[in-house]
């Protein structure tokens, strides 16, 4: 086997990572602020990305533009799923939060499954022509190129607000020690509800670059959701830079997976991964 | 006065007992005009053929096969302006009503529903689903309840190889399916090499054996093959292993959904072989990778106008069935596989001349049935029965449009190879 393939299983691997780290950024930031295992957030990337195509067949509009449309609204739906939803189960005792949290996550995430089966009722993506690009013996996708930057630019503005704005220091602070924060005056509840709001339009726009590169399926959302929980135990609750680093390795070992081992392994390795990192060192490889 | 009263009961009472007695004996002595209108009727004399299946009105498969239950009522109109079929063993032509269900495009939920088809419906025959992987557990439904299940849109070798007498197909077995598309690069002549991706379920199972037969005898050296699970996400790795082997085809043994997910990522990651082929080259395949990309494309249909068969009722009769369903074949090309299901069930009843379900699977044997799509008659060879002789024959999308490109007396269209 000569170099060229193995060099872009390692490229295509990080492109592929790329694509998962948004969805992963945004549970991390959920689960650090509120330790809420949000089984309904691969299903908001899905919804998200049903929304984007009915409005791009309907209108025709560009998917960039749609996306600038939808996302704030994603941003709106996670504020109110947090206040409606979320925020009346965490009032709830010890035990009985468990059980609602878990419940009521996963029935909101197959009640949405259900009105993305009705709207669209099969599998949907869109088409944009991109030649890809030679480097030598290597070819690389334009599209997934680009879907990377749009990666590159998302974490970088993240990375802004979260260390340059109010909001984010007050999301740290509740991250490291949610009672002090409160008593110095930071109001976890609408702490809580904007990092939902947040980290569900970071969902979101995963599902919208998602429908650029796989034909998705309105039953796809309990799998991203598993991929991205094996992603933020492996990069560590709240940390956005060990997500976006998690999921690269995780889309490195899903191509090498692929094509040394079977495509089949492909699909299952986020779980190996996950179950060897909580029998390894439960608190996440790469936690700060 | 107690007299006069006396008289008066007896009266109103003589009054009261013949009224009575009149009514009572009124139908039997002067037959009403409602009887006269409605002949005295058995629940066997008002018999209707209830013909049950489901079709996947939702979910993955729907681009492909969810417009057919018009087809279906279409179909039963038709016959039922003609009179309904003739069952000599009621000596007079009976009217049919076709049930389908929402199968979601699931296995699971189509199996449930031809247990109520069955059981609930009563129906006399069962036609089958869109795809082997819905059809394959009926096949013991069927036989355990003992009902002709005549199967559609399905040739793969595990559902015929159970060895059920209750079960047909106007269809080849699958792994038959390509030996149209092998014949045509024989005689092209200019391939050498070929790769093939197959998904794990009865369909790009069937086909992939088919092809692994066949391109050897074309000529064809085969350079790399990748099993990938259905419903794969990112095929990265299978087309990376292509890229390696570089083969002149890269054959795609899947269903249309699979299929086009993987040819919308090989174009995009840069996999140039000199041909793709796709055996379901449908319009929800087209619409998920784009005109522009599937242009050059080959695959599979088994009928269009141009074929020359009259079928049962005649090829006019499919062709207005199919306007009248709204339905167009280059749009829903497995439409005619379907509706050989609806020939084979309507001969049957005609030429068996019973709805005994026993009877109509032992007649189905020795029939030999004229489809829209040529003669098709019954198979069994080992294991298998109930396999049908329909095949189907290579297209390519060209320009935009799906053309015939082979045999020669069908085509309407030359076969581009190299893709331009």
């Amino acid at each position: 086997m000569t170099l060229a393939p193995l060099l872009e299983l390692l490229i295509f691997g990080i492109l592929l990572g790329g694509i998962y780290g948004l969805s992963a950024i945004g549970l991390s930031l959920i689960f650090g602020i509120a330790r809420v295992l949000n089984l309904a957030h691969g299903a908001f990337a899905v919804f998200a990305a049903a929304v984007s195509f009915v409005v791009i067949q309907a209108t025709g509009l560009n998917l960039l533009f749609v996306a600038m449309l939808v996302v704030p609204l994603f941003f709106v739906a996670g504020y109110v799923y947090e206040t409606l939803l979320i925020h009346r189960m965490l009032s709830f005792n010890r035990e009985r939060r468990i059980e609602a949290l878990i419940l009521g996550t996963l029935g909101f995430a197959l009640v949405t499954e259900s009105i993305v089966s009705i709207i669209i009722p099969r599998n949907f993506g869109v088409n944009y022509q991109f030649l890809p690009i030679s480097f030598g013996e290597i070819t690389v996708s334009t599209l997934r190129l680009l879907l990377l930057a749009v990666v590159a630019i998302t974490t970088v503005i993240l990375h802004f607000i979260v260390y340059k704005t109010w909001y984010g220091k007050a999301l740290r602070a509740t991250i490291d020690d949610a009672e002090t924060a409160q008593l110095m005056g930071i109001n976890f509840d609408r702490i809580t509800s904007i990092t939902f709001g947040l980290g569900t339009a970071l969902s979101a726009l995963g599902g919208i670059l998602l429908l650029l590169v796989f034909n998705i399926s309105p039953n796809m959302g309990f799998p991203i959701t598993l991929k991205v929980l094996a992603i933020i135990i492996l990069g560590g609750l709240g940390s956005i830079l060990g997500s976006l680093a998690a999921s690269i390795a995780l889309g490195i070992s899903e191509t090498f997976a692929g094509f040394f081992l079977d495509t089949a392994w492909s699909n299952s390795i986020s779980l190996v991964v996950l179950l060897v990192v909580v029998l390894i060192k439960s608190e996440g490889l790469l936690r700060r | 006065m107690q007299s006069s009263s006396k008289l008066v009961t007896s009266v109103i009472v003589t009054a009261l007992v013949v009224s009575l007695v009149w009514y009572a004996a009124l139908p039997m002595l002067v037959p009403s005009k409602t009887a006269q209108e409605a002949p005295v009727t058995t629940p066997e004399q008002s018999r209707v053929i209830k013909i049950g299946g489901t079709l996947p009105l939702s979910g993955q498969f729907s681009p492909v096969a969810g417009t057919f239950n018009r087809l279906y009522d279409a179909w039963a109109t038709q016959i039922n302006e003609r009179g309904g079929l003739y069952v000599s063993e009621y000596g007079k032509r009976l009217p049919v009503k076709v049930i389908v269900y929402d199968d979601q495009s699931d296995a699971t939920t189509a199996t449930r529903l031809y247990e109520k088809l069955i059981s609930e419906d009563k129906v006399d025959v069962l036609i089958g689903p869109y795809s082997s992987t819905l059809t394959v557990p009926l096949v013991a439904v069927a036989t355990r309840n003992s009902i002709p299940l005549i199967a559609t849109s399905a040739g793969a070798p595990p559902i015929f190889n159970q060895g059920s007498d209750w079960v047909f197909v106007g269809i080849d077995l699958i792994t038959n399916w390509p030996k149209t598309y092998f014949d045509m690069v024989k005689a092209k002549g200019q391939a050498k090499t070929i790769g093939f991706v197959a998904t794990d379920e009865p369909f790009g199972q069937g086909v992939l054996a088919g092809g692994k037969t066949f391109a050897p005898q074309a000529g064809l050296t085969i350079t790399s093959e990748n099993i990938v699970p259905v419903g794969t996400k990112d095929f990265t790795a299978a087309i990376i292993k292509l890229k390696e082997a570089n083969p002149d085809i890269v054959f795609v043994a899947a269903l249309a959904p699979d299929a086009a997910t993987f040819v919308k990522q090989a174009k995009e990651q840069g996999l140039k072989p000199r041909e793709f082929h796709v055996p379901q080259l449908v319009k929800g395949f087209i619409e998920s990778v784009g005109v522009d990309s599937a242009n050059y494309i080959t695959g599979e249909w088994y009928w269009t106008d141009d074929v020359l068969y009259g079928g049962v009722w005649g090829k006019e009769m499919f062709m207005q069935a199919m306007a009248k369903a709204g339905i167009t074949n280059v749009d829903y090309p497995w439409a005619a596989v379907h509706y050989y299901g609806l020939e084979i069930i309507g001969a049957a009843i005609e030429r068996v001349g019973t709805l005994d379900k026993a009877q109509l699977k032992d007649g189905l044997k020795n029939l030999s049935i004229p489809t829209i799509s040529g003669e098709v008659h019954f198979k069994s060879f080992g294991n298998f029965k109930g396999v049908g002789t329909l095949v189907p024959f290579p297209v390519q999308m060209q320009n935009g449009k799906v053309v015939v490109v082979w045999p020669s007396e069908t085509k309407k269209g030359d076969y581009a190879y190299p893709s331009p």
